[in-house]
């Protein structure tokens, strides 16, 4: 008897430092698809005995792992909603938001189309189905084709927010999973249009349109000149500690933050 | 230091501001924004307070508590609350024959509505109700079975409906469509309504185009029509008219129709202002019942015909509703009437009396009116006189102003209102109705009063209503 209780003792003991540095991530596609697997990545090269499990599947489950416990770190395109925040609050979570880079949401259309601007009157009329066909707005003739993030998305609501004066979208627009899955179809059709992320802008058979002007560059989202400019969060309850806190640190330093730029990103400073 | 002081007073000044706002942390936003651009605030700084301001809003604020569906893009919630003091006297006619009673009434009534707008064209609405009645919503106190009991205290839906809305329809500046049981938008002047009660919801669906500026400047064209479910008749499914499936009964061999019987309204309201204070507006109308075997099965005999609460015939009433508005001192005065006509005012008439008689058939409804004043605000007061006189063929029962002369035909006579405003939402009205027969010597034809009153009417009728009312 004594010694199976001194084997599950020492079960415990060398179970205990594996699990501490275990980070469990998840949340925005945005944020999971590429910069947090990339700044895991280094941050694991300087701490070897740190294991990641990342989850890309959406900011409103980012959120919501950080009020059911079952993440350290939420990654959220969006902030919380005030639901969020009382339902994070009922179970004794306070979500602490923490910027770690900016992100400008670029419209993007297929590499072929000779759209160059569009006003933001314009960008609200196709998203909401108010205009349906590209001559309306000065184009060649041809079914719009939108596509958008799906409702778990927080670019999807940020996008309603931002771009649409929280309308609704058109019914006929197709929702993706991803940033990637966006800039494919947009690059499958020429009628295609949609939104992306700063850091997939550079994919093969799109190209990006400037809102009024401005196109979505550095200087321009942190100036917010560019009208579609946001944060992008980690979300912690409370303030981070233990390896999550070491995590964040290395996100917001120099090291995490030229990461962030090279992914595509906008960094914080 | 110097941050986190403005942190602070961001904090409460907001906090202030939103005060029983439901609005705290969105007023904030703006606030909080100028601060970033002009640098006194960093991005994380201004983050963290949002998500302070939000916690706040969302566990201290009532409205921050709500969860409301994305879909809705607003909610608004109305109704009013009612107690009323009622005295009725009802004469038969001929006396004895049917419902005579004197009786004093203590009533209430709630009307509970809501009514979300799903993006700029769709919304949808309900309204709870006190009664069951289809043109009354009034509950009695002292009304069950027991002292204080709640048999006579239910909760029905007066109105659960959609509603459709556009612009650049037809060349019509606003298109309006309604499905479901719903509130209508008929031109009907009258205390109470006249030849549509005001508590009637219809059931169907109901359309208007909007044209503006028609011949006149601000002048308004109003194309309405109505396509209403009297009933649907299933209960006559696989049955003949006196409810066995091999019933040869007065309405022919084989008669297991299932198709509804309806009500089929139309109106063409033109409504014009003359200047400030003056308008006018008339509004050609046509009600008519249009049923599939005319009646219900039960309604097989002339007695029960009589009834007309499942007969679905005899009536196509051509109205024309009209009234002027204008200023008198400082209050508006509008005078109105409304001169209707029933193209099958015999046959309604004679059907309504049973069979047992000839009758004198009046096909003829109208009403003449003043109304002086209106409530808006504490001190108000509104005074309307107005006149009625409704043939014994004119029109149905179904439909008519349930508080003067019973909602029956064969009667006319005068109604008395006045109102007056306590505050804007709380108001005491006190109504008067006084209803003779027109055809006084009318046969009875039945010894069933109930049934035989629709078409007869009372003798004579005085109603008493004292009402304290609440609006919200």
């Amino acid at each position: 008897m004594r010694s199976l209780l001194t084997l599950a003792a020492l079960v415990a003991v060398t179970a205990l430092p594996v699990q501490a540095q275990k980070l469990v991530i998840k949340g925005s596609d945005t944020l999971g698809a590429k910069l947090v697997p990339m700044l895991a990545e280094e941050y694991k090269a300087a701490n070897p005995g740190v294991s990641f499990e990342i989850a890309a599947e959406g900011s409103t489950t980012g959120i919501t792992a950080i009020i059911d416990s079952t993440a350290q770190i939420g990654m959220s395109s969006r902030r919380a909603k005030p639901t969020e925040l009382s339902g994070g609050a009922a179970k004794g979570v306070i979500l602490k938001p923490i910027i770690v880079c900016f992100d400008g949401m670029a419209v993007i259309v297929n590499i072929n189309s000779s759209l160059k601007d569009l006003t933001k009157r314009q960008v609200e009329q196709i998203f909401t189905g108010d205009v349906t066909d590209w001559s309306a707005i000065g184009g060649s003739p041809g079914t719009i084709s939108i596509y958008t993030r799906n409702t778990s998305s927080g670019t999807y609501s940020d996008w309603k927010d931002l771009a649409m004066k929280k309308r609704d979208y058109a019914a006929s627009s197709q929702k993706m999973a991803g940033n990637e899955q966006i800039a494919a179809e947009v690059a499958k059709n020429p009628n295609g249009i949609g939104y992306v992320g700063l850091a997939y802008i550079h994919a093969p058979g799109i190209h990006v349109v400037s809102i009024e002007g401005q196109l979505p560059a550095k200087e321009n989202v942190l100036s917010k000149k560019y009208p579609y400019a946001r944060p992008n969060f980690y979300y912690t309850n409370g303030e981070p500690t233990g390896e999550a806190a070491k995590f964040i640190e290395f996100t917001l330093s120099e090291a995490g933050q030229k990461i962030v730029e090279k992914v595509g990103f906008v960094a914080i400073k | 230091m110097i941050k986190n002081s403005i942190k602070t007073l961001v904090l409460l000044g907001s906090l202030a501001i939103g005060a029983g706002s439901i609005a705290c942390a969105q007023d904030s936003g703006a606030l909080i924004d100028a601060l970033v651009k002009k640098g006194i605030l960093n991005d994380q700084e201004a983050e963290d307070i949002r998500a302070d301001l939000g916690r706040d809003f969302a566990t201290q604020a009532s409205a921050g508590k709500l969860d409301i569906a994305s879909s809705i893009t607003k909610l608004k919630i109305s109704g009013d609350a009612r107690v009323r003091y009622q005295n009725d006297n009802e004469q038969g006619n001929p006396a004895g024959v049917a419902g005579d009673r004197d009786r004093n009434r203590y009533r209430y009534r709630i009307r509970f509505g809501v009514l979300a707008d799903l993006g700029p064209k769709w919304s949808a609405g309900f309204r709870l109700e006190t009664a069951s009645s289809a043109t009354s919503t009034n509950a009695d106190l002292g009304g069950g079975t027991d002292n204080f009991d709640k048999t006579g205290d239910g909760v029905y839906f007066g109105q659960a409906y959609l509603n459709y809305r556009d612009a650049d329809f037809l060349g019509a500046d606003a298109l309006d469509l309604r499905f479901g049981k719903l509130p209508h938008k008929f031109f009907n002047p009258g205390v109470n309504g006249f030849w549509i009660d005001s508590d009637i919801n219809f059931e169907g669906l109901a359309q208007e185009l909007v044209y503006n500026d028609v011949g006149l400047k601000e002048s308004t064209l109003s194309v309405r029509a109505g396509q209403f479910v009297l009933n649907n008749n299933a209960a006559n499914s696989g049955a003949g008219p006196t409810g066995t499936t091999s019933d040869t009964g007065s309405t022919g061999t084989g008669s297991k129709g299932v198709e509804p019987s309806m009500l089929l309204m139309a109106q063409v309201e033109y409504a014009a202002k003359v200047s400030a204070t003056t308008f006018w507006k008339a509004a050609p109308t046509i009600v008519a019942f249009a049923a599939p075997s005319g009646h219900d099965r039960g309604a097989n005999n002339a007695a029960a015909q009589a009834s007309d609460t499942a007969v679905y015939n005899d009536l196509a009433t051509v109205l024309l509703p009209f009234e002027y508005t204008m200023a008198l001192g400082e209050k508006p005065i509008s005078f109105y009437a409304t001169y209707g006509y029933n193209i099958f005012g015999d046959d309604r008439a004679n059907r309504m009396a049973a069979g047992v008689a000839p009758v004198e058939a009046d096909s003829n409804i109208y009403n003449l009116g003043v109304r002086y004043g209106e409530n808006k605000f504490a001190g108000d007061y509104q005074l309307t006189a107005e006149y009625r006189h409704i043939g014994n063929g004119s029109f149905s029962p179904l439909l008519l102003d349930s508080d003067f002369n019973g909602g029956l035909l064969n009667g006319e006579g005068f109604i008395l209102s006045g109102v007056y405003s306590w505050t804007p939402a709380i108001t005491t009205t006190v109504t008067y109705f006084n209803s003779f027969n027109i055809e006084k010597d009318r046969a009875a034809g039945s010894t069933s009063g109930s049934i035989i009153t629709r078409g007869n009417g009372f003798g004579e009728a005085h109603v008493l209503q004292v009402d304290l009312s609440a609006k919200f």
